[in-house]
């Protein structure tokens, strides 16, 4: 672990605000991951159902989520 | 805590203030005793004089930071609070990059939905401000620390120089370190204050 890993370990173990927001910073590079993942996939010609299948979620999920509408 | 600030003077409060600016400026998201450290050098005062006459000036001890914790002073603090849990988000962009291709984990949308946005713009704005970040542990042990320099020096006040003083005690803090990598004997320095400060009244 770096020092400035050990830093926000040890803030954190104080202040739930912080850990709060690691959190969020994970969900947002779960994200991001999932996007670039889906996309290239839609790309290779894979069916939503597909897709969800390798995600664990339903079909539906997917497409809301992923879709042209989906995101904003 | 509210017991050690109490006997604070105005410059004191100002520094733990300046500190917390520091914190922020560099895109942490936690108060350690090295930005107390810099918020010093950075001060008209006594001990800022010192440190800065020693070869720590603001912006030499703002650059030890970065290169002793082994960070860069960071837009988002994501990446930061990503590594308390143990997570390289740069090793994690590189293996992204190597399929997706330079800059793809950046361009990449974190998909919210429009109505969901507009859900969440309420939500925001019943929430209110979320204060600063937190001193750390150490940080709040060095702010003790500064109580019991003054008891010792026979000060009713706690000044910037039990601070400074309280900063120079402990071997443990990151701002031991940044003073021994910007070139300053942490032994001199409070050497030279106590001098400066004179013998307890």
């Amino acid at each position: 672990m770096t020092i400035a890993a050990e830093l926000v370990h040890d803030a954190a173990s104080q202040d739930p605000r912080l850990g709060l927001r690691s959190v969020a910073a994970l969900r947002r590079l779960l994200e991001q991951l999932e996007a670039l993942h889906v996309d290239r996939a839609r790309a290779l010609g894979w069916s939503w159902q597909e897709i969800a299948c390798e995600l664990g979620v339903t079909k539906q999920t997917v497409h809301r989520k992923h879709g042209p509408r989906g995101r904003g | 805590m509210r017991a050690v600030f109490e006997r604070f003077t105005p410059g004191a409060r100002q520094l733990l203030v300046r500190a917390q600016e520091q914190a922020i400026g560099m895109g942490h998201c936690w108060i350690g005793c090295e930005h107390l450290l810099l918020a010093v050098a950075d001060t008209r005062t006594r001990e800022g004089g010192l440190l800065r006459e020693k070869g720590a000036s603001p912006q030499a001890v703002e650059e030890a930071i970065s290169a002793v914790i082994g960070m860069e002073a960071c837009d988002g603090d994501d990446k930061i609070l990503l590594a308390g849990l143990g997570i390289d988000a740069d090793a994690v962009r590189m293996a992204v990059e190597v399929t997706f291709g330079e800059g793809a984990l950046r361009a990449a949308p974190t998909t919210v939905r429009h109505r969901r946005r507009r859900r969440l713009g309420r939500l925001r704005a019943r929430c209110t401000p979320s204060p600063g970040p937190p001193f750390t542990p150490r940080a709040k042990r060095c702010l003790e620390l500064s109580r019991r320099e003054a008891l010792r020096l026979k000060h009713t006040h706690i000044g910037v120089e039990h601070i400074t003083l309280a900063l120079l005690a402990r071997t443990d803090t990151v701002a031991w370190q940044v003073l021994l990598h910007v070139g300053v004997r942490p032994d001199d320095l409070r050497q030279a204050l106590e001098e400066a400060l004179g013998p307890p009244a």
